[in-house]
């Protein structure tokens, strides 16, 4: 009984990296077709670049940023290499990413010691294929949550084995940030000191689930070891589509943004108490005239949060020429993956706490020059109309 | 006659207290006024690195007072927003940072798109420019700001008095400023600085817009803009570098 995970940090990039060598040392940022960051170089990183960001955004956070239209098809082609070879095995798979996968290996192996043979010949297997510079970390374990949390923490070319009766003792001092939670849930551990897995399996439950319902339930019982979810090798089970029709035909992106993302959030919270989230979305728009356009949105790294969602909504919408008002639209969760682990070398250190560091002189100060000090909180980024954007508060 | 037996010339007699001195009181004791001048102050990136190069101490120096200075849209605000968000540092603890905006026109979101976190940054918005001098000096005096930005001090300009407060106050501000360590940041749309600025001034440059960047459908995505060192303690002034600004 045993499963394997594959992991590469940085697929996409070092990917594509060999055949331009004149990225060496240099933040690069690939971009997909809508101007979003969907890779970038570790030096790009080191800037503050992150996935998912905007051009503009990623060029204001490091001037230097080399923006360089993304290879999809060259990833597809590198990437179907590397399901074949884990498919190859004739085993169940499960791809949870580019270039990282879970490969259940419980028909040939009792246990993980067992597998140790056949991981590492896949290993070798994966480094033929790929090259060099691809060569998957590799870990293997009873289940999916320890089996990844080992290859998170091995260097590429190295296979890391955890037994049963070392299981509690390998995840006790892991970070955190490994837990498939939404990087606001992994904020709010960090913030409240909640360092590391033994600390958060320390946790009651009812305080777990009060706070952060079931999905923290289910990640407790990771932190434990205990994780009973299978490989699928189908994939993630995708919700139904949803539909959301207008009363009145609909001529306002905004407006319809919205109602795309009231009807989604029922759905995106069931992902995330699954531990789940969402990777592709279609989004077929019908409009009066009975014309229809359809758009596939693909992100960087599984989502969970309605914010994201929507932001992508709205740019299609906007993207997309209107031949009429829109009278509904139908929105499929086509792919839900796992969510990703975070890359324990890039985090920040735990900040300063903002209350002491601002707020105490602030308060000082306003007693001797009332009315003066104010913090600045963004409400709504995308809106217009600067009031509604922006809250001060003194 | 062999070498050894000639006796070592006799040494100047300030050579002599200098090596008493160093004897006694030990080799830091004393420089030379090359060595002063050459030292670098601790300081932050500007985020571009010709920019840095061309201040001569590596970016924004921390205890001493630097001025923007360029009419609207010359670029000034851009990059001290990113001199902000570097003060900051991005990963590792922030520091704080207080922004005193005399115009009234900070865009926090402006902010936020250039790096900046807004938890970490004190915004002063005074109703009046009267006092501008006494809450300054409280400001620092309250903590230690690794940046201090000030927008808009021409507004200052609309009162001879408060001026001339300002000006009086400097020396005993620019005191304050060393002991805190703090970069005292200043942005004026005027491209000549006060008397009293001037004496003060560690380092001075100035913005002026080019071109602008246009994307494939005419809209503006940029600018590219002219700084040139008007003056700075590390670097010959006269020198220029073009930065290309885009917009976030």
């Amino acid at each position: 009984m045993a499963i394997l995970y594959c992991h590469h940090a940085n697929f996409v990039f070092d990917a594509l990296h060999p055949a331009h060598p004149e990225w060496d040392d240099h933040p690069v940022a690939l971009l997909n077709d809508d101007g979003i960051v969907q890779a970038c170089s570790p030096q790009a990183i080191e800037s503050g670049v992150l996935h998912e960001m905007r051009a503009r955004q990623a060029r204001a956070r490091c001037p230097d940023l080399r923006l360089v239209p993304l290879d999809a098809a060259r990833i597809e082609e590198i990437q179907q290499a590397f399901r074949g070879v884990l498919l190859a095995t004739g085993l169940p798979v499960e791809i949870t990413a580019p270039g990282s996968g879970y490969c259940d290996l419980r028909s040939v192996a009792r246990s993980p010691r067992d597998a140790q043979p056949i991981c590492a010949d896949l290993g070798r297997q994966l480094r033929s294929a790929l090259g060099d510079a691809l060569t998957p970390a590799l870990g293997c374990d009873h289940g999916k949550f320890t089996a990844r949390a080992a290859a998170h923490i091995t260097r590429p070319g190295r296979l890391r084995v955890v037994d049963l009766p070392d299981e509690a003792a390998f995840l006790a001092p892991l970070s955190t940030a490994l837990l498939p939670l939404p990087p606001l849930v992994l904020n709010q551990l960090r913030w409240l000191g909640i360092a590391t897995l033994a600390d958060f399996a320390r946790l009651p439950q009812s305080a777990v689930v009060q706070r952060w319902g079931e999905a923290g339930r289910m990640a407790q019982q990771l932190a434990l070891g205990r994780d009973p979810r299978p490989v699928q090798a189908a994939g993630a089970a995708s919700p139904e589509p949803v539909r959301t029709d207008f009363e009145t035909p609909c001529e306002n992106v905004a407006q319809a943004a919205a109602s795309v993302r009231r009807d989604l959030e029922p759905h995106l919270a069931a992902l995330a108490a699954q531990l789940l989230g969402c990777r592709a979305l279609t989004l077929q728009l019908e409009f009066l005239n009975h014309r229809t356009r359809t758009h596939e949105i693909a992100f960087a790294a599984p989502v969970v949060t309605a914010a994201s969602v929507s932001a992508a909504v709205t740019h299609a919408l906007w993207s997309t020429p209107w031949p009429a008002p829109l009278i509904s639209t139908r929105t499929t969760i086509s792919a839900a993956a796992e969510m990703p682990a975070g890359q324990l070398t890039l985090f920040d250190e735990p900040t300063d706490d903002a209350t002491t560091a601002i707020d105490e002189p602030a308060q000082r100060l306003a007693r001797k020059h009332p009315g003066v000090f104010f913090h600045a909180q963004l409400v709504e980024p995308t809106h217009p109309v600067v009031e509604r954007r922006i809250e001060w508060k003194s | 006659m062999t070498l050894e037996s000639v006796a070592p010339a006799p040494q100047p007699t300030l050579q002599r207290a200098v090596a008493a001195l160093h004897a006694r009181y030990g080799s830091g004791v004393l420089r030379e006024a090359h060595e002063l001048s050459a030292a670098v102050p601790p300081r932050f990136s500007t985020g571009f690195p010709t920019l840095d190069a061309l201040s001569g101490c590596g970016g924004v120096p921390q205890g001493h007072l630097t001025l923007f200075t360029g009419g609207a849209t010359s670029g000034k605000l851009s990059v001290a927003l990113r001199s902000l968000a570097a003060a900051q540092g991005r990963h590792r603890r922030r520091d704080p940072v207080a922004v005193l905006d005399l115009a009234g026109t900070a865009d926090p979101q402006s902010f936020h798109l250039a790096g900046v976190d807004l938890a970490h940054t004190l915004f002063i918005r005074p109703p009046r420019i009267e006092n501008i001098t006494t809450l300054l000096y409280d400001v620092l005096n309250v903590r230690a700001w690794r940046c201090l930005l000030v927008d808009g001090v021409g507004t200052l300009r609309t009162s001879p008095h408060q001026l001339h407060t300002f000006d009086a106050a400097l020396p005993e501000l620019m005191r304050v400023v060393r002991r805190q360590r703090t970069a005292l940041l200043l942005l004026d749309d005027a491209g000549q600085p006060g008397d009293a600025t001037a004496h003060s001034l560690s380092l001075h440059m100035h913005f002026r817009r080019t071109d602008w960047q246009l994307s494939r459908h005419g809209g503006i995505v940029g600018c590219t803009t002219r700084v040139q060192l008007e003056r700075s303690r590390w670097a010959r002034p006269g020198a220029h570098c073009d930065l290309t600004l885009p917009f976030p």
